[in-house]
């Protein structure tokens, strides 16, 4: 998959680039707004990583002109400029994501997945959380290689826990992704699908950990002990 | 500072005031001097003129039928002896025939109207006369002869303008003079008493900018200057006052910045300089690792550093920037992002939110910043298997509480208040803190007019802290 890669400080875009391609990406890297802006127009990119400072052409405004042009390629912005503002602006002005630097690569990693499987799906791609993978071709999930029998909904569920794995998913949003707009379901309905879950997972290397008042976190548990 | 480019000076501004309506007051007196000076030079010559012309009618007489007259030099004198001017006169008598003088002398209107100056029978008129302005005098003489004869001649004497012109033009110039001198004394006045009441201004700006060169506290002492500029002396030493505080303060932040961002740079330096002499790569990787996590403590660090340079406004509520801000939201949003982190330390991190309307307002990103260092705090000194809690309260009108309760060591009642100085920590052998958490908790709410008090946890065991923060 290709990425264009829009970062002036050129040490940082040389490790960020290397970690990508050796997670399979081509990277392209450029480090001028105004060649951005023109790279963006003649090449065909999967996702943008823009950083907001940059010469030649403020990042806002390479942004703003890939959205009056109608492209609808996602864009992750990037800055060291941590105010809020900043980040209105940016998400206001079409950006998809922003992550603040200085950020860990782990965190910039999910962020992009995030973002490519929002807007390309699973197509094509094996989605893996310790020894439980999902496979996008026919939406299964496989434990050990082995299938899970899980209902339409738990898989449902589980998908999206395992698209944020390590990450909290707020138990809003885990109604919608599972239930969408049907009407008549009890929210607690969730908690019903994560209990099944559970029981499911039982003998897995996988824990759903409830967080209080806010929604469910799926993680490998043998770093907790 | 910048000033607006149409800010005139205040002397500028003072003369414009004052030139221009003396300049208008000039021209409508001079108008006021010609009207006059005019007039009265007119009146002055007019009598000579008409003794002149009584002179000749007093010898007028008569020879029977016939009126006669000697005109004696002497009256044609007032005017000829002084000026370059000349005289005319003509004596006609009852009947129009011509007497004396110059025959084709113009003749006086009908029904003239009479001058309130004089007697009836005089009257004064201008003509033109061989080419040249005339102003002419004329009156009706009666003349009686010893028989008893009584006749009227008229006498006209008529002369030329230049000795008045000349008269009226000294009189102007003068006058002229007069009056310039008067204003240019004016605005004279005006600029020595503009520079004189500008004068303290003038030595405020050189005190401040010998204050600005010596880099000294001078403050300006309000008794040496004039009332009127009184208020703003004192307003300049309150703000001389309040920049002389935010230096001290930045320069201690910088200092305070330098050392805790020097240090972990220098433990990172000496972890890896260490490291490149050895040549086992497991000591390589563990290099490594210390030297991403001594980074990642510096990152925080670094972001705790800014955030409390920003929230730091003097200790003035400044609401600029602000904006409704959602506790209930808000509180949910900083407990997700720091879930991962408790479930790998196994603690149970909860959020209660309000019922109510949570709403305050407040700078967005400030008091974001405010519950992450509280949770974040909560998380860190919270042994694995504890509980943490974000509990937003919004049933009072005026306030919403937040609190951050956890099951672990808390904080000894004595040093409860010392946890909010900058950079102290509980425990000085723990380098994972970086003591200035609570130290943005205390700034944040500063500046939202809040406050923060610390507690025991629930069963007496750990720590609450509950934060209140006016709506606004």
């Amino acid at each position: 998959m290709r990425l264009l890669l829009v970062e002036d400080n050129h040490e940082l875009a040389r490790w960020l680039s290397s970690s990508l391609t050796g997670d399979g990406y081509a990277v392209d890297w450029l480090g001028d707004g105004q060649q951005a802006d023109q790279a963006l127009q003649q090449e065909s990119y999967a996702l943008v990583i823009l950083d907001l400072s940059l010469p030649g052409q403020d990042g806002l405004e390479v942004l703003r002109r890939l959205r009056a042009r109608g492209q609808t390629l996602p864009v992750l912005v990037v800055t060291a400029r941590t105010e809020l503002d900043d980040r209105v602006t940016g998400l206001n002005m079409g950006a998809d994501d922003y992550l603040a630097k200085p950020f860990e690569l782990d965190e910039l990693r999910a962020r992009l997945h995030a973002l490519l499987r929002r807007t390309q799906g699973y197509a094509g791609q094996t989605l893996t959380v310790g020894n439980l993978s999902f496979d996008g071709v026919n939406r299964s999930f496989y434990y050990g290689g082995e299938p899970l029998p899980l209902s339409k909904r738990e898989s449902a569920l589980l998908e999206v826990l395992a698209g944020r794995a390590g990450r909290a998913v707020s138990k809003e949003y885990l109604f919608e992704q599972v239930f969408g707009m049907e009407d008549d379901v009890n929210p607690e309905a969730v908690e019903l699908i994560v209990f099944r879950l559970r029981k499911k997972l039982k003998d897995t290397d996988l824990t759903i950990t409830t967080l209080r008042g806010l929604g469910y976190l799926l993680d490998v548990s043998n770093q907790g002990g | 500072m910048a000033e607006p480019a149409n800010h005139r000076s205040l002397r500028g501004q003072l003369l414009l005031y004052v030139l221009p309506p003396m300049l208008l007051l000039w021209g409508v007196n001079f108008y006021w001097a010609y009207h006059s000076l005019h007039d009265a030079v007119t009146r002055a010559h007019d009598r000579t003129l008409l003794i002149s012309a009584r002179m000749i009618g007093d010898r007028v007489r008569l020879e029977g039928e016939r009126i006669r007259v000697d005109v004696p030099y002497v009256a044609l004198d007032p005017v000829e002896l002084d000026t370059p001017g000349r005289i005319y006169y003509q004596v006609l008598d009852d009947q129009g025939y011509f007497v004396s003088g110059f025959d084709d002398f113009p003749a006086p209107p009908q029904n003239r109207e009479r001058t309130a100056f004089y007697p009836a029978l005089v009257s004064f008129r201008d003509v033109t006369y061989l080419g040249e302005p005339l102003r002419v005098a004329a009156f009706y003489q009666p003349v009686v002869s010893v028989d008893g004869v009584g006749k009227i001649a008229l006498v006209q004497v008529g002369e030329t303008l230049q000795a008045r012109q000349s008269l009226f033009n000294e009189l102007l110039t003068g006058a002229l003079w007069q009056q310039g001198l008067l204003v240019l004394s004016g605005v004279l006045m005006v600029l020595l008493a503009v520079y004189a009441a500008l004068r303290p201004l003038s030595e405020l700006q050189r005190t401040l900018s010998a204050r600005a060169r010596a880099g000294k506290r001078r403050r300006i002492d309000p008794a040496g200057v004039p009332t009127e500029v009184r208020p703003l002396a004192t307003e300049l030493n309150n703000y001389i006052k309040r920049l002389d505080a935010l230096h001290q303060r930045q320069r201690r932040f910088l200092a305070d910045a330098s050392h805790q961002l020097r240090t972990p740079l220098a433990v990172v330096m000496a972890r890896v300089e260490h490291a490149l002499e050895q040549s086992d790569s497991q000591q390589w990787h563990d290099a490594l690792t210390d030297t991403r996590n001594t980074t990642r403590a510096t990152i925080r660090l670094t972001n705790q550093l800014l955030t409390l340079a920003r929230a730091d406004r003097g200790g003035e509520i400044d609401r600029e920037g602000w904006q409704p801000v959602d506790l209930n939201a808000l509180g949910r949003r900083v407990c997700l992002a720091h879930s991962a982190a408790a479930v790998a330390k196994r603690i149970d991190l909860g959020f209660e939110e309000s019922p109510h309307d949570a709403h305050i307002n407040g700078d967005m990103t400030l008091i974001h910043e405010m519950l992450a260092n509280l949770v974040d705090n909560a998380v860190r000194y919270t042994p694995g298997g504890g509980v943490v809690t974000l509990r937003v309260l919004g049933s009072e009108a005026g306030v919403v509480h937040v609190e951050v309760e956890d099951d672990g060591p808390g904080i000894p009642e004595e040093k409860r208040m010392r946890v909010f100085e900058r950079f102290y920590r509980l425990h000085p052998e723990d380098t994972k803190g970086s003591g200035i958490g609570l130290g943005i908790v205390r700034d944040v709410l500063k500046l939202h007019d809040g406050s923060v008090q610390l507690a025991d946890g629930a069963n007496g065991q750990g720590l609450r802290v509950c934060v209140t923060l006016p709506r606004h």
